[in-house]
């Protein structure tokens, strides 16, 4: 149960990451609170901020919001023996970690500017992760009966 | 059971911390700090706090051919003018001193980031790098000009264009040009510039929106009749 708590409290986290890096991307925040001069902003406002003219951000959100409702209804009572839950938060956040990856590739070698944000989404969707695959090799240990 | 009851329960107020830590932040970074808003005022009476309309010129006083451009940084018509032909008038024709060209600013009523990015162009004026600003501004237009507040994207495209971004948020947000933009915009009223672009060429009005070919053929036949006039 506790993994999936923690799982839920980082996704909700990544929600409020994406959240505002959408706000910033749709306009409604005007100026991005970033580390160093101006990663967030050349990040988010490069060619690569977009895959088929959606924002990179509002897949984020979509995906934590997954994450964060898989979590809750692991939460439930009658899913707290079954792994399926902690399964699915486990392959999510592999997928997210990838793209995470692809993303701080693109910053590092192809735009040439990190985005402090994006890397704190990274950081969360790679713990999201880790208490994820922690809460799969506790369940196979102790198998359910 | 109890214990459970009490984890879930430490669960749910650390869910609720997040998301009220995340929401407060998120709100006091789309509301707060806010530089103040820009108002157009009437034009008419005695020029707006003791302005003079002033453009931004690129070529020489004394050249024989002077043209005024009074635009608008969110009117499609004036962007495809500035990307298409502006660059190739500074570069091939600006240079021959045949060519004065003064850039005024005519920010319309209907356009909600127009008067945004002219504060934005003219803070780069400020750094000698208006003609960069600009271009940049217009080249991304369909990217700005739906937003709420499009300070953020214009920082970025300055940073991008080689300017000093910091000085230049520090301008905008003191609007400290708008004085100027509107003394411009209403030297334009005066002259009943109704739409955007619009060309003056030796203070007469073009009809529509030449391409280059037309500007380097009027500069090309006004510069020759003056040289003819100054022989006899």
């Amino acid at each position: 149960m506790r993994h999936r708590m923690a799982s839920a409290a980082l996704a909700l986290v990544g929600v409020m990451v994406s959240v505002y890096l959408l706000l910033y991307k749709l306009g409604i925040v005007g100026t991005i609170k970033c580390v160093g001069s101006g990663g967030c902003e050349r990040v988010n406002t490069s060619a690569w901020s977009t895959i088929g003219g959606v924002p990179v951000a509002a897949f984020g959100v979509a995906g934590y919001l997954v994450l964060l409702g898989i979590a809750m209804y692991g939460l439930r009572p009658d899913q707290a023996e079954r792994p399926q839950a902690t399964r699915w938060l486990a392959a999510l956040s592999a997928l997210g970690v990838l793209f995470s990856l692809y993303l701080l590739a693109l910053e590092l070698f192809v735009i040439h500017a990190v985005c402090v944000w994006c890397s704190v989404s990274g950081v969360t969707i790679l713990a999201l992760f880790l208490v994820a695959a922690g809460g799969l090799r506790s369940a196979r240990r102790a198998p359910s009966p | 059971m109890a214990e459970a009851g009490r984890s879930l329960k430490s669960f749910y107020l650390l869910l609720g911390g997040i998301a009220v830590v995340g929401i407060v932040l998120i709100l006091h970074a789309a509301l707060g700090g806010k530089a103040p808003p820009i108002v157009m005022a009437e034009c008419g009476g005695p020029p707006l706090g003791g302005v003079a309309p002033r453009g931004v010129v690129a070529g020489p006083d004394s050249a024989p051919v002077s043209i005024n451009e009074y635009a608008d940084f969110e009117c499609p018509a004036c962007a495809r003018f500035a990307v298409l032909t502006m660059p190739d008038v500074l570069q091939r024709l600006v240079p021959t001193g045949k060519l004065r060209w003064q850039f005024l600013d005519f920010p319309l009523n209907q356009h909600a980031n127009s008067p945004l990015a002219h504060i934005t162009a003219a803070c780069g004026a400020a750094q000698g790098k208006f003609w960069e600003m600009s271009y940049t501004l217009y080249a991304h237009q369909d990217d700005w000009f739906a937003d709420k507040d499009p300070e953020g994207k214009f920082l970025s495209y300055a940073r991008a264009a080689g300017l000093d971004a910091d000085s230049l948020k520090v301008c905008i947000d003191q609007r400290r040009p708008w004085p100027q933009i509107e003394a411009n915009r209403c030297s334009g009223e005066k002259l009943h510039v109704d739409g955007t672009p619009t060309f003056f060429v030796n203070g007469r009005q073009l009809a529509g929106i030449p391409a280059y070919d037309d500007i380097a053929r009027i500069v090309d036949s006004v510069a020759a009749a003056r040289a003819a006039g100054a022989r006899r």
